[in-house]
């Protein structure tokens, strides 16, 4: 009996992690995309995955990465794959220093958040440059962006906390 | 014992991601059916947002420009003399024009049917140079299809939905356009670079191209049309090592500030 509502109330909170993480994407895309013309866009799904990487089990949060790689695939409608290999390989960087990282703090979370924006996008565009014949974006765009998510990580961080930090970890 | 398992699943999803990435590298249809789906969720959305800034800031723009209406009234009363009296001397120039043409059977762009499309998203610009329109397969409109702003080349739609499309700007790197020096008719590929110029690509250096030169499509790349603008060239380089010459292009649009596009409709429309 305890093992079914354990599972349920864990099958809950990915539902509504998915569901926030689609809002997060809705929200990159529509709306801070078309706020300063393409500049200082938050990589709202970087958050995500340092919040998954500081908090859950790092084969949950590998498999979740790996979708929400897909769906920054799909949402540049390029090439599959790079933004994959990107959230794997951030999530995993995060989650081996989280042990070492005081989390609680805001100033931890802004560099975090700079450091993971810029981690993604580079990686992503390095892979890219792999297959096709193309370099990285100028690293004043990188920046800017990088920016952007640091200073709202901080503010989406606590609501990540406070809706999945209830039960055990997935 | 789970350090091992953590290690096996990652070499697991980076294979398979890689397995994906070859499969789209030479097949797009899986990627543009996902960019569909994301499409639909996202395309209302941003759709929904750009106009109601535009009307929050329309609406203050009226009503600030509200307490200068006369004293504008009257400038723009002596700018309509001033512009008619330019518009008779334009004619004239047109006549004139037209004729020099006929003289020289120069090729003059023929007028083409299309589509008027607002923009309703752009991309982020350090990922990737798009934007999307509010018009879409229930328009008519098809991928491939030419993006123009006047007569200069924006780009290419890349994906269609119902009701948008998203447009590969000439400024992305991924976008290469056929082109030629309108004064020398060298060709080369243009291609979108870093810092908002295009890169013309694949020039030897015996062939010289003079900073000033203007940029317009060839039509050989059975994609763009012949004669739109492309750009200026504005610097050139020559003195790098390899066979070809570095040329940056200022682009003849703003990619930066589209508000309104319009669609070129295609050879197969027509047909």
């Amino acid at each position: 009996m305890k093992v079914n509502r354990t599972f349920r109330a864990d099958s809950a909170r990915l539902i509504s992690l998915i569901m926030l993480t689609i809002l997060l994407l809705v929200l990159q895309t529509a709306i801070f995309s078309n706020l300063f013309a393409g500049q200082y866009v938050p990589q709202l799904l970087a958050i995500v995955i340092m919040f998954l990487a500081f908090y859950w089990r790092t084969t949950g949060g590998l498999i979740f990465c790996w979708f929400l790689g897909l769906l920054l695939d799909f949402q540049i409608a390029n090439l599959l794959g790079p933004s994959m290999i990107a959230c794997v390989l951030v999530f995993l960087i995060f989650s081996t220093i989280a042990n070492n990282l005081y989390i609680s703090s805001q100033f931890v979370l802004v560099i975090s958040g700079a450091v993971g924006s810029l981690l993604l996008i580079v990686i992503q565009q390095v892979i890219q440059s792999i297959f096709l014949d193309v370099g990285l974006s100028n690293l004043v765009a990188l920046m800017k962006d990088a920016l952007a998510t640091a200073l709202i990580a901080p503010l989406i961080f606590p609501i990540l906390s406070r809706w999945f930090l209830t039960s055990s970890k997935i | 014992m789970e350090k091992r398992a953590n290690f096996i699943l990652t070499a697991i999803l980076i294979f398979l991601s890689l397995l994906l990435t070859a499969y789209s590298n030479s097949n797009l249809y899986l990627a543009q059916f996902g960019n569909k789906v994301v499409m639909g969720f996202t395309s209302p959305i941003a759709g929904t947002f750009v106009y109601s800034r535009n009307w929050v800031v329309n609406y203050f723009d009226n009503y600030i420009n509200l307490f200068h209406v006369q004293e504008e009234n009257q400038k723009l009363q002596l700018q309509v003399e001033f512009l008619q009296a330019e518009n008779a001397r334009f004619r004239e120039s047109e006549i004139e024009n037209q004729r020099l043409h006929q003289i020289l059977k120069f090729s003059v762009l023929q007028q083409q049917e299309g589509l008027v499309a607002n923009v309703i998203a752009y991309s982020n610009k350090s990922q990737q140079q798009t934007i999307t329109i509010d018009r879409g397969s229930n328009d008519g409109v098809e991928l491939k299809q030419v993006a123009v702003d006047g007569i200069a080349l924006l780009g290419q739609v890349i994906s269609v939905t119902g009701n948008s499309s998203k447009i590969l700007l000439i400024s992305d790197p991924l976008s290469g356009v056929d082109s030629i020096s309108q004064e020398t008719r060298t060709r080369g590929v243009v291609q979108g670079d870093k810092e908002n110029l295009l890169l013309w690509k694949y020039l030897p250096k015996d062939q010289p191209v003079a900073v000033g030169s203007r940029i317009i499509t060839s039509g050989a790349d059975g994609v763009f049309p012949h004669g739109l603008s492309v750009g200026v060239v504005i610097q050139v380089d020559n003195q790098r090592p390899g066979m070809f010459q570095e040329i940056f292009i200022k682009p003849a649009s703003n990619l930066n500030r589209i508000e309104t596009v319009y669609l070129l409709k295609t050879a197969t429309d027509e047909s």
